[in-house]
């Protein structure tokens, strides 16, 4: 076929000289336009949270199994000037998007009820700004031991801290904590449904105006666990009400009143101010 | 044009083509993940990996959807419209990464099978600004996945034009259920007006240039009002016919190009028997009508490709009066042979 310089279809080897500039410019065009979207779309992001999943790398921890309200495991950390001992709960989390109460289970089948016995576990620690939670990512295999205490341990004190109201946005400690960036929001409400609807304890997370920050873990007034009662409201903006208890360095409020969903911006400086 | 089928028919336009894709996803991906990985180390890998899969697979739907009216609006970009499935592919294949590797992270190992979690986590389909936007991707990735394997012509074939045609207008449909995906999910995140700004420019680019293609196309199209006489209608005259060129008219409903060609004329169907390209816009090579899309050819005088290639279009009766065209828009079925209409020598002269 003879090259028309005013006629082109692909099958010809070569464009006329015309179509041949047009598509360098398309290319040029492309070439300027490609790496400046790249860069604007990730300098545009609004950025990701300091949290730490510690994948692939296993910690030993040893203390006290406390099963209620939901599943900690009592560490002792250091003592304080006046000699008193000190702990740390490390949230308890199973493999996946399911809470620990399974990985547990099959640990008292084997060996028998582990309330406040103490056990050494082995998991993959998720943390962020004083919260730790430790994945059982080896499931059954994560106990490594188990001890009766020779002096049987006192009961962890709780301490109250009233009636308050809350304003923050539902979702999983575990992808919150360290698992996934972003672990809130609409991208991960689904994920966060998920995690929940399979028995990981929500968690509420209340920010105020001043860069504070805390997470409240959200059970029953009666300390059950609401988690399927709050799936419609998991990653959204929420109100929530009830009883404030203080349990070492976790704070759990056990919820009395509806959780409405709300865009409101509350005052929520006082609550956070007053768990610190 | 298609008598059987091979995997692909290579020339050097084409690898061009493909190599310029491929280079271009590749340093849009080299750039985003090193800047994903140098600003903001704290990310995981899995985000890095949806995020530059998504915003890529975006970005070149965007490109897809601009070639179409960009080649109505000015013939030179031709060019990327002959390659332009494989581009499609090769975004699937981005969207497909993105998509699996979202349903991986987000839906896998819960309590319940991960395409029911991706249905069933979020459950408020009956609000607008709360409906679920994953969905939304799935369904989109699901037209974008039968667009991709019915993209060879040996579907086109077997399909038929028409529906093959129709089937891959779902890219649309797609276009828009990725728009609500992207503003119901990561831009309820996302909240910088960069991210709102760029995709407000990428919607009404995209749309302006399909509005601008049309109205356009639609000032050059002939639009006869005159009355018919004896089922013939009076559509212009011989001079507004460039040589072996058409003119494109709309009668009746009726698509029809009307070519001028060695002192003759003769109509036939605008619409390619291919992907219903714009054969009036084409030109007489050879003796046949030529598509401009991806070349397929036919004869004026019976709307039949030359042996043995077998598509087969409509013809329809053209008369020359004077310098006046008159043409019936009552189609004759695809491949009639029907006489050309014959040019006054006198006309000629008087033209030259």
């Amino acid at each position: 076929m003879k090259t028309d310089p005013d006629f082109y279809v692909g099958w010809q080897d070569k464009a006329p000289a015309s179509f041949a500039r047009a598509l360098r410019w398309v290319v040029i065009t492309l070439a300027i336009l490609v790496p400046l979207m790249a860069g604007l779309l990730v300098w545009a992001q609004r950025g990701f949270s300091e949290a730490v999943f510690e994948y692939g790398q296993l910690t030993t921890l040893e203390g006290r199994l406390i099963r209620e309200p939901v599943p900690f495991l009592r560490v002792p950390t250091n003592k304080t000037s006046a000699g008193a001992p000190r702990f740390e709960r490390v949230l308890l989390i199973g493999y996946g998007k399911h809470g620990a109460e399974q990985t547990i289970r099959q640990w008292e089948d084997r060996y028998g009820a582990l309330t406040s016995k103490s056990i050494r576990i082995r998991g993959t620690l998720i943390r962020y700004q004083g919260h730790t939670a430790l994945e059982l990512t080896e499931e059954a295999a994560a106990l490594q031991t188990v001890a009766n205490p020779a002096i049987p341990p006192a009961r962890p004190v709780l301490r109250p801290l009233g009636h308050v109201t809350l304003q923050g946005e539902i979702t999983d400690p575990k992808c919150f904590l360290g698992v996934m960036k972003p672990g809130d929001g609409r991208p991960h409400r689904s994920c966060a449904i998920r995690c929940i609807a399979g028995g990981i304890p929500p968690l509420l997370w209340v920010q105020n105006g001043r860069g504070h920050a805390n997470g409240y873990v959200l059970v029953g007034p009666n300390g059950e666990r609401i988690n399927t009662q709050l799936l419609e409201a998991v990653g959204r903006g929420v109100r929530v009400t009830g009883r404030l208890e203080q349990a070492d360095n976790w704070l759990i409020l056990y919820v009395d009143g509806p959780v409405e969903t709300t865009t409101l911006l509350a005052d929520v400086q006082a609550q956070i101010a007053l768990c610190r | 044009m298609a008598e059987h089928y091979s995997s692909v028919l290579w020339n050097r336009q084409k690898r061009l083509y493909d190599l310029t894709i491929a280079g271009l996803a590749v340093v849009y991906l080299v750039i985003f993940c090193t800047l994903q990985a140098v600003l903001f180390p704290q990310v995981t890998t899995e985000t890095i990996i949806i995020r530059a899969t998504s915003t890529l697979a975006f970005l070149m739907l965007h490109v897809i959807l601009m070639i179409g009216p960009l080649c109505r609006l000015d013939r030179r970009f031709l060019p990327l419209l002959y390659n332009r499935r494989h581009l499609g592919v090769s975004m699937f294949v981005v969207a497909a990464v993105h998509g699996g590797f979202s349903i991986l992270q987000f839906h896998t190992r819960g309590d319940v099978d991960p395409l029911v979690s991706l249905f069933a986590s979020e459950r408020q389909y009956a609000s607008f600004s709360q409906f679920p936007f994953q969905p939304l991707g799935f369904v989109a990735l699901l037209i974008l996945f039968v667009m991709a394997a019915t993209s060879h012509d040996f579907w086109l074939k077997n399909l038929s034009p028409r529906v093959w045609k129709m089937l891959h207008m779902g890219v649309y449909l797609a276009y828009a259920l990725i728009v609500m995906h992207v503003a119901l999910g990561i831009l309820q995140q996302e909240t910088s007006p960069v991210y709102a700004g760029l995709m407000a420019v990428g919607i009404l680019t995209v749309t302006g240039l399909h509005l601008a293609a049309a109205f356009i196309g639609n000032r050059h199209e002939l639009h006869p009002a005159a009355p018919p006489a004896d089922g013939f209608v009076q559509v212009c005259d011989v001079a507004d016919i460039a040589e072996n060129r058409a003119k494109t008219m709309l009668i009746n409903g009726q698509n029809i190009a009307l070519f001028r060609y060695d002192g003759k004329l003769s109509a036939v169907s605008n619409l390619c028997r291919h992907q219903n390209g714009p054969l009036g816009e084409g030109r007489i090579i050879d003796g046949c009508i030529t598509c401009p899309w991806h070349g397929y050819q036919y004869l004026p005088q019976n709307g039949q490709s030359p042996p043995p290639f077998t598509e087969r279009i409509e013809t329809y009766a053209v008369r020359c009066v004077g310098t006046t065209v008159w043409v019936n828009p009552q189609p004759h079925p695809p491949g009639t042979p029907l006489a050309p209409a014959l040019l006054n020598p006198t006309t000629l002269s008087d033209e030259n």
